[in-house]
């Protein structure tokens, strides 16, 4: 037979179409198919350990250009007699330690001015600038606490220079108490140092801790602020500080913008007459390039989050859009600091100090583990918890989150498996070709007495292919339709599958539970549908259980109301509406509103039953009546109020009833 | 009379041996140079002299000037400065540049001096500015030797004194926390003595991580769980 070329046309037609749809399908399924994270590879690179003594702890770390580490933090390394009460004094060394590309130490450096004289020195922060080498910062803690600053050469650990000495720039004339400390160390775009320091004061002179910035040239020389001494300072009871008794200001973190002006983040602990130092608050500050305070910045009450409970900002870094990110810890008990409820990052404008995004990860008994960036302004947040039962410490977990530039979560470690039991992490960097560098503390969980080692650990995060971020759970909503009517009834119940799907659509199966004894499963896809009659007269609540074929679960419910048949009442009939008709308790002053049809004239009374006892009678002419805020339901239920009309001229009466439902705090409405 | 043949080869050596001698000062004389423009030899270059603890070595690193440090300098005040911390050597201090670091580094050293010979009479002979430091670290360390906060008292400068009493009560809390209240410590250890408390009493040992004073931390981690 001979095929015309239309007809040859349409049948190529019809093959492409045919395979299109085929080749659509495909794709699609093989979309659901594809597991979240599938793309992600996840590679151990390797683990090094400082030897050291019972109380090792790395504070910081940072990584250069060709992928070698640098680890900041304290060591004890000797432990010397020295009096009969305390018989062995452990001696901290401000520590740093250098690691190649692959994880072998290349140097060490324990610093204690004047070795076993001085034996409380503490590293908290280290830092790489653009010629590689190595800053080190903590402070030494003897009479008084000084602050230190060393530079090192990266190849050896020699140091180039020490700011201890001149104690950076004449503006500490240490007295009784007064301590200053360094937190954290960023740089600018032209290679100079910023170290910000925490400063408490000597308590006879009334001023008390505040943020203390500083800067240096790289080669250890000061580099003031134009507008200020020789630092920039902020101080949350105003420029002339507190004393005791007044806030405290506690410095974490540093970053410098592009344009000169840099950003600190912290905490203030504010004092109460009564309860003494007993709440902390987040914060944020600004200042501009001449060291002065962005007072306008510094004062919008974003940069001041407050749960109610204790926040701290813990870390800053600007993004590449010269934003500002910070991330900390938040509604941590007072009374029990360890009881961390979150832990949050905030996108702050660099313009205004407004929020421009923000995510809070619920993660209880956490602590903040540092916060960096990656070439493409992606930004990992390391962060751990621990537990324990009777002492004993049962958990110990490390992680690291990944945000796109908008803070939306786009992986945690944990998800390959990666959650390092017995870490706790308190630094964390990156390079450029998805290495990941986290340095902290190594325990051992379940000893009595965890020994602390001083240990970094590096992971390579492969990022091939697409990075789906983590998605909304399975979610399900259910309507009925129709809700209401007289029985005998039959409904229709319609349920559709919303959020997150892992698995095939075809997989999920919908258990209808009608509330009348009946149920029915049915496999369907994103919507099923299940029918259900009523043969007797209350409100029903029919239901429906989603199982998708990864075994997530949903459920939603709805109310289906079933009335008796209307009986003829003569001339009067009436209905009953109440506005509103649902809500979460205690959901108070409901309007009842009555209305009457048919050949009835009135005059009427109204007689109202709220369906939880209580209620009210009126009389009125018109044939439609208001009972305003007649009714209070602070119970969450399902109530069916009612009204009872009287035609006062023909004494017929008519019924008419309406539902309230009232949900519990944080419920979603059923519907 | 010397043979044609024997001046050549005379010639020949005395050429030689000037070239060697000429290279080999032109190399030594020029060793810095080589360093310079190249910020990772010149790195190796100073970590090599530092660690040899030889002065003279200092010198090949002459001229060497990275991020605006000299680096002969650098090498030879590492060097220096390890020597006279072994020597206890006040002298070293008067090498550095700035007042208050001449000041912090005699102080010091005044205070390694007396921990070390255990004799009020060591601070005698220190400068001003580092005695009453010097006597602090005497009188701190006799009052720690024998039980009694009350040596302190023998310190002049009252904020001095105080400082060897907080650090008295202090060594006294590591040793024995239960026997030590926590309004007996400096106001900014206050705050930690209490969680440090609640610690060991509901032994909750993350509430020993939440301790900023470290060995504090190192203490309530090895006693919360016992």
């Amino acid at each position: 037979m001979r095929v015309s070329n239309s007809e040859n046309y349409k049948k190529h037609l019809s093959s492409a179409i045919c395979f299109a749809v085929f080749a659509l399908m495909f794709f699609a399924i093989a979309s659901y198919g594809t597991h979240t994270f599938a793309a992600l590879q996840f590679e151990e690179k390797y683990e090094a350990t400082y030897q050291g003594g019972d109380d090792d702890a790395a504070t910081g770390i940072a990584v250069d250009g060709a992928g070698d580490a640098y680890v900041g933090g304290s060591s004890v390394y000797e432990c010397v007699v020295r009096s009969r009460i305390s018989p062995c004094s452990v001696i901290y060394a401000m520590t740093t330690v250098g690691y190649d590309a692959n994880g072998r130490q290349k140097w060490a450096e324990g610093y204690t001015p004047g070795g076993v004289y001085f034996p409380l020195t503490y590293g908290t922060a280290v830092a790489v600038d653009p010629d590689g080498f190595v800053y080190s910062v903590g402070h030494e803690d003897t009479f008084e606490v000084w602050p230190l600053v060393i530079k090192y050469t990266p190849s050896g650990g020699t140091a180039v220079w020490r700011s201890l000495d001149d104690t950076l720039g004449g503006e500490f004339n240490p007295c009784n108490a007064q301590a200053m400390s360094p937190q954290a160390i960023s740089f600018d775009a032209q290679g100079r140092i910023y170290i910000a320091a925490t400063m408490s004061g000597c308590v006879a002179s009334g001023v008390d801790a505040h943020f203390r910035v500083f800067r240096l040239n790289p080669d250890g020389t000061h580099a003031d602020f134009s507008n200020t001494n020789r630092s920039a300072k902020y101080y949350s009871g105003g420029s002339g500080g507190g004393g005791w008794g007044k806030d405290r200001d506690y410095v974490t973190g540093v970053a410098v913008a592009p344009d000169g002006s840099f950003y600190v983040s912290g905490y203030i602990s504010n004092y109460n007459a009564t309860l003494g130092y007993s709440k902390e608050d987040w914060r944020v500050v600004k200042f501009k390039a001449d060291g002065s305070l962005d007072v306008l910045w510094s004062s919008n009450p974003a940069t001041r989050f407050d749960s109610g409970k204790n926040d701290r900002a813990e870390g800053i870094v600007v993004g590449n859009d010269g934003n500002v990110y910070v991330a900390g810890t938040v509604g941590v008990d007072p009374l029990n600091p360890y009881t961390t409820e979150a832990v949050k990052i905030i996108k702050y404008s660099s313009l205004t100090g407004g929020i421009l995004a923000e995510n809070t990860r619920q993660f209880p008994n956490a602590y903040m583990g540092g916060i960096t960036k990656n070439p493409n302004g992606e930004i990992y947040v390391g962060s751990s918890n621990t537990s324990s039962i009777n002492g004993v410490l049962t958990s110990s977990i490390s992680g690291v989150i990944k945000y796109d530039a908008l803070l939306n979560p786009m992986w945690l470690s944990s998800q390959w498996g990666f959650s390092l039991n017995s870490w706790r992490t308190n630094g964390i960097a990156v390079d450029g070709s998805g290495g990941v560098y986290i340095a902290g503390l190594n325990e051992s969980v379940g000893s009595l007495s965890p020994s602390p080692s001083f240990d970094y650990k590096a992971f390579k995060v492969l990022e091939s292919g697409t990075i789906t971020p983590p998605q909304p759970p399975l979610a399900v909503s259910l309507a009925a339709n129709p809700t209401f009517g007289e029985r005998p009834l039959t409904s229709l119940l319609t349920a559709t599958v919303s959020g997150a799907q892992t698995s095939l659509p075809q997989q999920n199966q919908y258990n209808f539970n009608c509330g009348n004894g009946s149920s029915t499963t049915v496999l369907g896809q994103s919507i099923a549908t299940a029918s259900c009659r009523y043969a007797t007269s209350t409100i029903f609540v029919a239901s429906v259980l989603v199982t998708d074929g990864a075994g997530r679960t949903a459920t939603a419910i709805t109310n289906i109301e079933v009335s008796d048949p209307s009986v003829p009442s003569g001339t009067i009939s009436v209905s009953l509406s109440a506005n509103p008709n649902f809500g979460q308790r205690p959901l108070n002053n409901v309007d009842m509103t009555a209305a009457v049809s048919g050949t009835a004239t009135g005059p009427f009374t109204y007689t109202f039953d709220c369906g939880n006892g209580t209620g009210g009678a009126s009389s009125s002419a018109l044939l439609a009546y208001t009972a305003a805020d007649l009714c209070n339901y602070p119970v969450a239920d399902v109530y069916k109020a009612k009204v009872t009309v009287e035609d006062l001229t023909t004494n017929d009466t008519a019924i008419g009833t309406a539902t309230v439902n009232v949900f519990g705090i944080n419920e979603e409405p059923p519907f | 009379m010397e043979s044609p043949v024997s001046k050549k080869i005379l010639f020949v050596v005395v050429l030689v041996i000037i070239t060697v001698v000429y290279l080999g000062f032109f190399f030594r004389s020029n060793r810095g140079t080589d360093l310079l423009g190249n910020p990772d030899k010149a790195n190796q270059a100073l970590d090599s002299a530092v660690k040899s603890d030889r002065i003279e070595n200092c010198a090949q690193l002459r001229g060497v000037v990275v991020s605006g440090t000299d680096y002969e300098a650098v090498c030879r005040q590492n060097i220096l400065e390890k020597q006279a911390w072994e020597k206890l050597d006040s002298g070293y201090c008067d090498t550095l540049g700035s007042a208050s670091a001449v000041d912090y580094c005699k102080t010091s050293m005044a205070i390694a001096a007396v921990q070390k010979s255990q004799d009020l009479a060591t601070c005698d002979s220190v400068s001003e500015g580092a005695r009453i430091p010097c006597q602090t670290a005497y009188w701190s360390a006799k009052a720690l030797g024998n039980s009694d906060i009350k040596l302190c008292d023998n310190i002049s400068d009252k904020d001095f004194a105080l400082s060897c009493r907080n650090g008295f009560t202090y060594q006294r809390f590591l040793a024995a926390p239960r026997d030590v209240a926590c309004s007996e410590l400096p106001v900014a250890m206050r705050g930690d003595c209490a969680t440090f408390k609640r610690a060991l009493q509901s032994k909750q040992i993350q509430g020993c991580y939440s301790l900023s004073d470290v060995p504090m931390r190192s203490l309530c981690l090895k006693l919360v769980g016992k």
